[in-house]
């Protein structure tokens, strides 16, 4: 986020990020951070890396059927032999041997099952690595920028505070302290803003003050 | 247990938020991990992370490891007598080189 997006319309009740605001004033300026080249690097690593998880939540559906499949026909195979036993009926005796059959087949479909799970397991594990790295790549970023922005706050600090305690109507002793309007209003001071603020508030008499004070083209309201 | 790990920034802040509001279904939390217990409750917690993060929220069932009944006795010996040897600089596979430990080759064939 450039400068100009944090202060493009002063008014009354403007909240801003102060410590990014602060960071982006400094960059205007063309301060620079320590980390800068790393961060750059570490960006341009991130945006390489990632790849989707390929999900086996079919292959564990599959899996969880095949099984439940099993289990039915396992009793319903020993009800059929108890039923054969008992009666001796030579009609059941094709459903049985049916049945059986039918269990071994249910029995080669969980093993293929399974052995689908396993690869797409495999897969999942090779993608969370890349998926790995890309978080720690990610925390490190963040890091860089936290060190990055601290930099370039401590940077501009004394200037944005001098410019609080001078503006126009403003009663804030630093930045910190400062109502959002005169925050935003020292933060285009310090900073360099090409494209015109609009101003929507009454600190300055007129357009021409308000541009000399705020070394910025204003457009006011 | 169920163990959820996490993949993003988002899946580990969700996970956070999980642990935090409900502690009594939380066993123990690692960083951008976490131990659910074995209830339904864990299981809907863990359901609900992978359906908000579908590709950045792992869950697996882990057992509980008791050596005496699922690891045979040689590997269990083979560790203590490592542990205990004289020698600090020595590999395990040279140690068991020589002597009736099973070799890491061996080790990793086997499983559990």
């Amino acid at each position: 986020m450039s400068l100009y997006d944090h202060v493009a319309v002063v008014a009354p009740g403007l909240s801003l990020d102060r410590r990014t605001a602060l960071a982006a004033a400094a960059r205007s300026r063309g301060a620079t951070a320590s980390v800068d080249a790393e961060l750059r690097a570490a960006r341009e690593r991130l945006a390489a890396v990632g790849e989707p998880v390929p999900s086996s939540a079919t292959a564990r559906q599959r899996l969880a059927e095949a099984e439940a499949g099993i289990e039915r026909q396992r009793e319903r195979v020993a009800t059929l032999r108890g039923r054969l036993a008992e009666t001796g009926d030579e009609s059941l005796e094709t459903e049985y041997r049916r049945a059986v059959r039918e269990l071994s087949e249910l029995e080669t479909e969980r093993a293929a099952a399974e052995e689908r799970l396993e690869r797409a397991r495999e897969r999942a594990r090779e993608a969370r690595d890349a998926r790995e790295r890309r978080l720690r790549l990610r925390d490190r970023v963040d890091n860089l920028e936290r060190t990055a922005r601290a930099e370039l706050v401590e940077a501009v600090r004394p200037a944005a505070d001098e410019a609080a305690a001078s503006a126009p109507d403003g009663t804030a002793a630093s930045f910190d302290d400062a109502d959002g309007v005169t925050a935003a209003l020292a933060l285009v001071r310090v900073g360099v803003v090409r494209t015109p603020v609009v101003l929507a508030c009454r600190r300055f008499a007129d357009a021409a003050s308000a541009e000399a004070w705020l070394e910025s083209p204003v457009i006011r309201l | 247990m169920l163990l959820v790990v996490t993949y993003s920034k988002g899946a580990r802040t969700s996970l956070r938020n999980v642990c935090r509001t409900h502690e009594e279904t939380i066993v123990r939390r690692f960083g951008r991990a976490a131990l659910l217990a074995e209830t339904e409750h864990g299981a809907f917690l863990a359901l609900r992370l992978r359906e908000k993060h579908p590709d950045d929220v792992q869950v697996e069932r882990t057992a509980p490891f008791n050596e005496f009944r699922d690891v045979p006795t040689a590997v269990r010996e083979a560790a203590a007598a490592y542990e205990g040897r004289e020698d600090r600089n020595v590999p395990y596979a040279k140690f068991a080189a020589g002597s009736d430990h099973p070799s890491p080759a061996a080790l990793k064939r086997r499983e559990l």
